[in-house]
Protein backbone atom coordinates (compact mmCIF):
# COMPACT_ATOMS: atom_id res chain seq x y z
CA UNK A 1 0.00 0.00 0.00
CA UNK A 2 1.34 3.57 -1.16
CA UNK A 3 1.19 5.89 1.86
CA UNK A 4 1.13 8.98 -0.38
CA UNK A 5 -2.28 11.04 -0.34
CA UNK A 6 -3.53 9.09 2.27
CA UNK A 7 -1.42 9.86 5.31
CA UNK A 8 -0.73 13.34 4.42
CA UNK A 9 -1.22 16.23 2.11
CA UNK A 10 1.65 17.98 0.04
CA UNK A 11 0.39 21.50 0.64
CA UNK A 12 3.40 23.06 -0.57
CA UNK A 13 6.69 22.14 -2.56
CA UNK A 14 9.36 23.96 -3.39
CA UNK A 15 12.65 22.66 -4.39
CA UNK A 16 14.30 21.05 -1.60
CA UNK A 17 10.96 21.95 0.97
CA UNK A 18 7.78 20.79 1.42
CA UNK A 19 4.62 21.34 3.90
CA UNK A 20 2.86 18.39 4.53
CA UNK A 21 -0.18 18.48 6.06
CA UNK A 22 -1.12 15.00 8.20
CA UNK A 23 -4.68 13.87 7.73
CA UNK A 24 -6.54 12.78 10.33
CA UNK A 25 -8.28 9.46 8.85
CA UNK A 26 -5.31 7.00 7.86
CA UNK A 27 -6.47 3.35 8.35
CA UNK A 28 -3.02 2.97 10.69
CA UNK A 29 -4.59 4.98 13.27
CA UNK A 30 -6.69 2.37 14.28
CA UNK A 31 -4.28 0.86 16.07
CA UNK A 32 -1.66 3.16 16.65
CA UNK A 33 -3.11 3.33 18.96
CA UNK A 34 -6.47 3.16 20.10
CA UNK A 35 -8.13 6.12 20.96
CA UNK A 36 -4.64 7.79 20.74
CA UNK A 37 -3.39 8.34 17.36
CA UNK A 38 -0.05 8.79 16.74
CA UNK A 39 2.07 8.92 13.58
CA UNK A 40 3.91 5.51 13.54
CA UNK A 41 7.82 6.98 13.85
CA UNK A 42 8.77 4.72 10.80
CA UNK A 43 5.98 6.50 8.74
CA UNK A 44 7.66 9.34 8.82
CA UNK A 45 10.62 8.03 7.71
CA UNK A 46 8.39 6.61 4.39
CA UNK A 47 7.05 10.02 3.99
CA UNK A 48 10.65 11.75 4.02
CA UNK A 49 11.30 8.95 1.31
CA UNK A 50 8.61 10.04 -0.80
CA UNK A 51 9.46 13.81 -0.61
CA UNK A 52 13.30 12.56 -1.52
CA UNK A 53 11.71 10.78 -4.80
CA UNK A 54 9.48 13.59 -5.76
CA UNK A 55 12.53 15.76 -5.59
CA UNK A 56 14.98 13.61 -7.42
CA UNK A 57 12.16 12.05 -9.74
CA UNK A 58 13.06 8.22 -8.87
CA UNK A 59 11.82 5.36 -6.90
CA UNK A 60 14.28 4.98 -4.34
CA UNK A 61 14.19 2.84 -1.28
CA UNK A 62 16.63 3.37 2.24
CA UNK A 63 19.68 1.44 2.39
CA UNK A 64 21.45 2.93 4.89
CA UNK A 65 20.18 4.67 7.83
CA UNK A 66 22.91 6.30 9.76
CA UNK A 67 21.09 8.06 12.21
CA UNK A 68 17.43 9.22 12.68
CA UNK A 69 16.23 10.83 15.73
CA UNK A 70 12.62 11.07 16.73
CA UNK A 71 12.74 14.50 18.76
CA UNK A 72 8.55 14.32 19.21
CA UNK A 73 5.91 13.21 17.97
CA UNK A 74 3.85 13.74 14.95
CA UNK A 75 0.47 13.51 15.10
CA UNK A 76 -2.38 13.80 12.84
CA UNK A 77 -3.55 17.06 12.42
CA UNK A 78 0.40 18.64 12.28
CA UNK A 79 1.53 20.70 9.70
CA UNK A 80 5.00 20.09 9.19
CA UNK A 81 8.00 21.67 7.19
CA UNK A 82 10.38 19.14 5.78
CA UNK A 83 13.16 20.25 4.48
CA UNK A 84 15.94 17.68 2.48
CA UNK A 85 19.22 17.84 0.85
CA UNK A 86 20.20 15.42 -1.47
CA UNK A 87 23.91 14.29 -3.18
CA UNK A 88 24.77 11.87 -5.59
CA UNK A 89 27.99 9.52 -5.49
CA UNK A 90 28.20 6.28 -7.66
CA UNK A 91 24.47 5.70 -7.30
CA UNK A 92 24.04 6.17 -3.87
CA UNK A 93 21.88 9.08 -3.04
CA UNK A 94 22.89 10.58 0.75
CA UNK A 95 19.88 12.34 2.00
CA UNK A 96 19.91 14.66 4.98
CA UNK A 97 16.56 15.48 6.27
CA UNK A 98 15.03 17.98 9.14
CA UNK A 99 11.12 17.58 10.03
CA UNK A 100 9.84 20.46 11.90
CA UNK A 101 6.78 22.11 12.86
CA UNK A 102 5.75 24.28 9.69
CA UNK A 103 5.26 27.14 12.45
CA UNK A 104 7.94 26.97 14.59
CA UNK A 105 11.22 25.53 13.32
CA UNK A 106 12.74 24.70 16.59
CA UNK A 107 9.97 22.14 17.38
CA UNK A 108 12.19 19.47 15.49
CA UNK A 109 10.35 15.93 14.99
CA UNK A 110 12.52 14.09 12.95
CA UNK A 111 16.26 14.50 12.17
CA UNK A 112 17.97 12.19 9.44
CA UNK A 113 21.29 11.09 7.65
CA UNK A 114 20.71 7.96 5.40
CA UNK A 115 21.67 7.02 2.03
CA UNK A 116 18.95 5.86 -0.72
CA UNK A 117 19.22 3.64 -3.97
CA UNK B 1 7.87 -26.57 19.39
CA UNK B 2 6.74 -23.76 21.42
CA UNK B 3 8.72 -23.25 25.11
CA UNK B 4 7.23 -22.05 28.13
CA UNK B 5 8.95 -18.29 27.43
CA UNK B 6 6.94 -18.93 23.77
CA UNK B 7 4.09 -16.53 23.38
CA UNK B 8 1.42 -16.45 20.61
CA UNK B 9 -1.01 -13.87 22.16
CA UNK B 10 1.30 -10.53 21.52
CA UNK B 11 -1.36 -8.32 22.15
CA UNK B 12 -1.24 -8.56 25.28
CA UNK B 13 2.31 -7.31 25.53
CA UNK B 14 1.79 -4.22 23.16
CA UNK B 15 -1.04 -1.56 22.95
CA UNK B 16 -0.29 -1.67 18.73
CA UNK B 17 -3.40 -3.21 17.53
CA UNK B 18 -4.33 -4.40 13.30
CA UNK B 19 -3.42 -2.79 11.00
CA UNK B 20 -0.21 -2.67 12.47
CA UNK B 21 0.46 -5.09 14.76
CA UNK B 22 3.96 -6.33 13.24
CA UNK B 23 4.90 -9.05 15.37
CA UNK B 24 3.58 -12.67 14.95
CA UNK B 25 5.39 -15.20 17.24
CA UNK B 26 7.78 -14.27 19.99
CA UNK B 27 10.01 -16.42 22.31
CA UNK B 28 11.94 -14.89 25.34
CA UNK B 29 15.14 -16.23 25.65
CA UNK B 30 16.68 -14.57 28.44
CA UNK B 31 17.53 -11.34 30.46
CA UNK B 32 19.16 -9.45 27.54
CA UNK B 33 17.86 -11.37 24.18
CA UNK B 34 14.53 -12.48 22.01
CA UNK B 35 13.54 -13.67 19.37
CA UNK B 36 10.55 -12.66 16.91
CA UNK B 37 8.96 -14.06 13.37
CA UNK B 38 6.17 -12.53 11.18
CA UNK B 39 4.45 -14.22 8.22
CA UNK B 40 4.35 -11.47 5.82
CA UNK B 41 1.12 -11.47 4.52
CA UNK B 42 -0.73 -9.69 1.31
CA UNK B 43 -2.62 -7.32 3.31
CA UNK B 44 0.44 -5.77 5.49
CA UNK B 45 0.64 -2.09 5.00
CA UNK B 46 3.91 -1.89 4.40
CA UNK B 47 3.82 -3.43 1.28
CA UNK B 48 5.26 -1.83 -2.23
CA UNK B 49 3.53 -2.28 -5.33
CA UNK B 50 5.36 -5.54 -5.64
CA UNK B 51 3.85 -6.99 -2.93
CA UNK B 52 7.61 -6.55 -1.22
CA UNK B 53 7.84 -5.50 2.07
CA UNK B 54 10.06 -2.57 2.43
CA UNK B 55 12.59 -1.51 4.86
CA UNK B 56 9.98 0.77 6.60
CA UNK B 57 7.72 -2.17 7.69
CA UNK B 58 10.73 -4.31 8.77
CA UNK B 59 12.05 -1.60 11.48
CA UNK B 60 8.52 -1.47 12.73
CA UNK B 61 9.03 -5.25 13.18
CA UNK B 62 12.56 -4.95 14.83
CA UNK B 63 10.32 -1.97 17.17
CA UNK B 64 7.38 -3.92 17.97
CA UNK B 65 9.80 -6.74 19.00
CA UNK B 66 11.53 -4.77 21.52
CA UNK B 67 7.63 -3.45 22.76
CA UNK B 68 7.03 -7.19 23.48
CA UNK B 69 10.09 -7.87 25.62
CA UNK B 70 9.72 -4.61 27.44
CA UNK B 71 5.68 -5.81 28.18
CA UNK B 72 6.82 -9.24 28.74
CA UNK B 73 9.10 -7.64 31.40
CA UNK B 74 6.79 -5.75 33.12
CA UNK B 75 4.05 -8.44 33.06
CA UNK B 76 6.60 -9.97 35.24
CA UNK B 77 6.44 -7.56 37.46
CA UNK B 78 2.76 -6.95 37.58
CA UNK B 79 3.11 -3.89 35.65
CA UNK B 80 0.53 -2.27 32.80
CA UNK B 81 1.72 -2.10 28.86
CA UNK B 82 2.41 0.82 28.12
CA UNK B 83 2.72 3.05 25.11
CA UNK B 84 6.10 3.17 23.55
CA UNK B 85 8.12 5.11 21.04
CA UNK B 86 11.14 4.81 19.10
CA UNK B 87 13.92 7.20 19.91
CA UNK B 88 16.44 6.89 17.39
CA UNK B 89 17.45 4.51 14.43
CA UNK B 90 21.38 3.93 14.03
CA UNK B 91 23.98 2.09 12.08
CA UNK B 92 21.03 0.84 9.87
CA UNK B 93 22.31 -1.30 7.11
CA UNK B 94 19.17 -2.82 4.61
CA UNK B 95 20.66 -5.48 2.23
CA UNK B 96 18.07 -6.47 -0.78
CA UNK B 97 15.88 -8.41 -1.80
CA UNK B 98 13.20 -7.40 0.40
CA UNK B 99 11.50 -9.58 1.52
CA UNK B 100 7.48 -10.55 0.00
CA UNK B 101 4.14 -12.29 0.86
CA UNK B 102 4.47 -15.08 2.38
CA UNK B 103 8.11 -14.92 3.53
CA UNK B 104 9.07 -14.93 7.31
CA UNK B 105 11.03 -12.41 8.71
CA UNK B 106 12.73 -14.10 11.67
CA UNK B 107 14.50 -11.58 14.14
CA UNK B 108 16.78 -11.69 17.00
CA UNK B 109 17.01 -8.91 19.55
CA UNK B 110 19.53 -8.22 22.39
CA UNK B 111 18.66 -5.51 24.85
CA UNK B 112 22.39 -3.35 25.01
CA UNK B 113 20.92 -1.82 28.09
CA UNK B 114 17.75 -0.67 30.05
CA UNK B 115 17.30 2.77 32.31
CA UNK B 116 14.06 3.28 33.77
CA UNK B 117 12.01 3.77 30.85
CA UNK B 118 14.57 3.59 27.70
CA UNK B 119 15.98 0.66 25.79
CA UNK B 120 18.98 0.36 23.79
CA UNK B 121 18.88 -2.50 21.68
CA UNK B 122 20.83 -4.14 18.68
CA UNK B 123 18.53 -6.32 15.93
CA UNK B 124 18.96 -7.98 12.95
CA UNK B 125 16.00 -9.41 10.95
CA UNK B 126 16.43 -12.60 8.61
CA UNK B 127 14.64 -14.14 5.59
CA UNK B 128 15.60 -17.68 4.80
CA UNK B 129 18.98 -17.29 6.69
CA UNK B 130 20.06 -14.28 4.33
CA UNK B 131 20.47 -10.90 6.91
CA UNK B 132 17.98 -8.53 5.59
CA UNK B 133 18.58 -5.46 8.43
CA UNK B 134 20.54 -4.60 11.44
CA UNK B 135 20.29 -1.94 13.30
CA UNK B 136 20.75 -0.66 16.32
CA UNK B 137 17.49 1.26 18.03
CA UNK B 138 16.47 3.50 21.44
CA UNK B 139 13.22 2.57 22.18
CA UNK B 140 11.42 4.98 25.15
CA UNK B 141 8.50 3.61 27.29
Amino acid sequence: MTQKNFLYDVVQHEQNSFILQMKEDHLVYKGHFPGFPITPGVMTLQMVKECVNEIVSRDLQYCTIKKCRFFALVKPGDKLKLDILTAEHDGIISVNALLTNSKDETDVRLELESEMK
Amino acid sequence: MPTNNSIRNIESFIPQRPPIVMVEEFEYKDETSCHSALTISHNNIFLDERNHMIAEGILEHIAQTAAVYIGYRRKLCNENVNFGYIGDIKRCSIFEPMPTTGQKLETDVRIVSQIENITMISAETRVNGQTIVNCRMKLAN
